[in-house]
């Protein structure tokens, strides 16, 4: 598509504006000049949306706990009037009909079972088969992580009431993953979670909450640690539940 | 005449993405579940890498295909392809999540892109998947590293393009024009896989 003089900028524009990152006095601008309705932005934004939705695809594949999915179908099931085509027949034929369905019904039933173990037990090893993949492809990564060239590996040790606590934080600047391994950290109180730190510059950002398992170990891994260079901070606070933007509680693991 | 069998009584993991939609508008929960099986695991490693705390990436998970389930959402199959469609309200999930924490309100932000896709799902989309996701990482993992950090911290972090250029100290020309570079770049890698 031929693009008219002087409009590089308003394509500029129309890429950010796709990304749903173009604010202030730029998105006035290019929002003015959609209005007055340029096809070639139009086009612009549309085919810069098509390449984004693929970026979702760049996350690191993670499955969800299995407590994810069993939340969501109880919550179905209780909120939810629910149908299953694979359960349901047809109502309201005559009784000829169903005389005559009957036997074929019984055929058809007997082939059905069959069918359906089939099916279940190749459902079941394609399950199975897709997990063990799926952990293969965690360890896989794990594993590079810890030996990637640019990872770093921090000793954590236990402050205040949690003087017997120790932990172990592995940074991979390149996939921007962090690895938290804990040990001897007793549960936080009732309504409170623990928080995991990078403090870069002086700059605590939160790289998620996590929980402890009644011996006291605990884990995280999270992908989305901000680019750094230089020395880090690894540090773990007790904050609300849920987690807050900013550290306010005590501090129970640190180390750089 | 031959008959074609109705997707109704064909097993819901083989049904493509646009028929298990129509089921789910009837309240089938077996296709509910056949979408969870085939996607749950993108929608939450998105979730995880934008929000980077797995107990919130779950509670989107939740919040998503319930949301499916309640077809709060309209799906338009002629403007995008379902996974598309998915990955958009995910996004949007998220990226409310990341304002909610920041303490901005919606009115505050720029408008926040559809995501929309041209093509319908299929079966065949569901075995090219992991083959595509190969490529959009490596096809990211080529783009030189500025406009790689700019169109991740755009569309993973959630941050406006002034934001970008004061975080990083780049002027905003620059950072406007290393993301239409790197979205030119993207563009021209993903049709290569396209067409091949």
């Amino acid at each position: 598509m031929a693009v008219k003089e002087g409009h590089e900028e308003y394509l500029e524009l129309a890429a950010i504006y796709a990304l749903g990152a173009l604010d202030g006095e730029d998105r006035v601008k290019f929002e003015t000049h959609l209005a007055s309705g340029c096809e070639i932005c139009r086009d612009a934004i549309f085919d810069s949306e098509n390449v984004l939705a693929d970026l979702a695809l760049a996350a690191p594949l993670a499955a969800p706990p299995d407590s994810v999915r069993e939340r969501l179908f109880e919550r179905v099931r209780r909120e939810s009037p629910v149908r299953n085509f694979r359960k349901e027949t047809s109502s309201g034929p005559s009784r000829v009909l169903m005389a005559l369905a009957a036997a074929a019904t019984l055929a058809a039933v007997g082939l059905g079972l069959y069918a359906r173990t089939l099916h279940t037990r190749a459902e079941t090893e394609r399950v199975v088969r897709e997990a063990l993949e799926r952990d293969l492809g965690s360890l896989t990564e794990t594993l590079a992580a810890f030996t990637a060239p640019a990872t770093r590996a921090v000793s954590l040790s236990g402050q205040g009431d949690a003087q017997g606590a120790a932990a172990k934080a592995f940074l991979d600047p390149e996939n921007r993953r962090l690895f938290l391994y804990v040990y001897n950290l007793p549960p936080p109180p009732p309504g409170r979670t623990y928080q995991l730190w990078l403090i870069v510059g002086g700059a605590p950002v939160s790289m998620g909450t996590f929980g402890v398992e009644p011996d006291g170990r605990g884990r995280l891994d999270t992908t989305s640690i901000p680019p750094f260079e230089g020395e880090v901070t690894v540090a773990v606070t007790v904050e609300p539940s849920g987690g807050v933007p900013q550290p306010t509680g005590p501090m129970v693991l640190v180390g750089s | 005449m031959p008959v074609k069998p109705s997707p109704i009584l064909r097993d819901p993991a083989a049904l493509s993405d646009g028929d298990l939609w129509v089921r789910l508008r009837e309240r089938d929960m077996t296709s509910l579940e056949a979408l969870y099986a085939r996607y749950a695991s993108y929608v939450y490693a998105l979730a995880l890498r934008i929000l980077g705390r797995s107990e919130e990436a779950e509670e989107v998970v939740q919040d998503v295909f319930w949301q499916l389930w309640k077809t709060e959402t309209a799906y338009e199959p002629a403007r995008a392809s379902f996974r598309t469609w998915l990955f958009a309200i995910t996004r949007n999930r998220c990226l409310d999540r990341l304002r909610r924490h920041r303490g901005r309100s919606d009115s505050e932000m720029p408008p926040r892109a559809s995501g929309l896709g041209s093509a319908p799902s299929d079966p065949e989309q569901e075995a090219i998947l992991a083959e595509r996701q190969k490529h959009v990482v490596a096809a990211l993992q080529a783009l030189p590293e500025p406009q790689r950090r700019f169109l991740e911290m755009g569309f993973f972090n959630g941050l406006t393009h002034r934001e970008i250029a004061e975080r990083l100290g780049e002027p905003l020309g620059t950072v406007k024009s290393r993301i239409k570079m790197g979205m030119d770049k993207l563009k021209d890698s993903l049709r290569s896989f396209e067409e091949s």
